[in-house]
């Protein structure tokens, strides 16, 4: 298991995206589905950054566990915030069948983490939202 | 993220490469949106060295798309594979956007 711990800031996901890279490294992961894995996170933790902390004081964090099972071939992700409860997997998909009018902008982030993932959990413990994204690698 | 500008005809052809992430998509964003204010009204989004594509770069598309229309104009996307193909197949916007197979067939469609 790794873990990293940063501020709550768009401009840090260079960081968690280095982090995954080196934290998947040992497993056999075709380039698509590196960058699904990406993807995940990166909708994840730019939601945390833009809607979990509305009156943010300079000391938001964001906690990324990553653990990549070389036996199994799998890795689990999670994304540990204390910020307002949201729970992405109970939350309502946008619709995707409108045509470009309309469509409201954005949106569209939580439905992708649904379509890339294997296995998606969501916890609320001591005032903190977890969530957990769980890969097959491939 | 890189975006290099040719025309063909009267279509502005915008080769996309790297990643359209949250850090990116903004200037990708002012770029298109710059070129359809200069007058361009058939613009070509050539994704073929575009290697991802996240939520936000989705949404500079549907600025940009949506902008274009509403002065007459048409915006297509082209040449996408991998995971930007995925995304946008997931998300409907393959159905909501032109797609293309390649530049010559983006163009021609014009």
């Amino acid at each position: 298991m790794h873990t990293l711990t940063i501020a709550a800031a768009v401009e840090n996901w260079p960081r968690a995206r280095d982090f995954i890279t080196d934290c998947t490294s040992l497993l056999p992961l075709s380039g698509d589905r590196a960058h699904e894995i990406y993807l995940a996170v990166e909708e994840a933790f730019v939601n945390i950054c833009t809607h979990a902390y509305p009156r943010p004081n300079g000391h938001e964090r964001v906690e990324i566990r990553c653990n990549a099972d070389e036996h199994n071939k799998r890795i689990s992700i999670t994304l540990i915030d204390s910020g307002l409860p949201f729970d992405p997997v109970s939350a309502p998909g946008p619709d995707t069948t409108s045509d470009i009018y309309g469509r409201p902008v954005g949106g569209l982030g939580i439905h992708l983490i649904k379509e890339v993932t294997d296995e998606l959990s969501y916890t609320r413990e001591n005032e903190a939202n977890r969530l957990t994204m769980t890969f097959k690698a491939r | 993220m890189d975006v290099r500008f040719t025309k063909s005809g009267n279509t502005a052809i915008l080769t996309v490469s790297g990643r359209l992430d949250t850090l990116t998509a903004p200037d990708f964003e002012s770029g298109v949106c710059g070129w359809i204010e200069q007058g361009e009204d058939h613009i070509v989004l050539d994704f073929a060295d575009l290697e991802y594509i996240s939520s936000a770069g989705l949404r500079s598309v549907l600025v940009a798309a949506k902008q274009l229309r509403q002065k007459g104009g048409r915006l297509s996307c082209c040449s996408m594979s991998g995971v930007v193909r995925k995304v946008f197949d997931v998300s409907g916007f393959s159905k909501m956007v032109e797609i293309h197979d390649s530049v010559d067939d983006a163009v021609s469609a014009g």
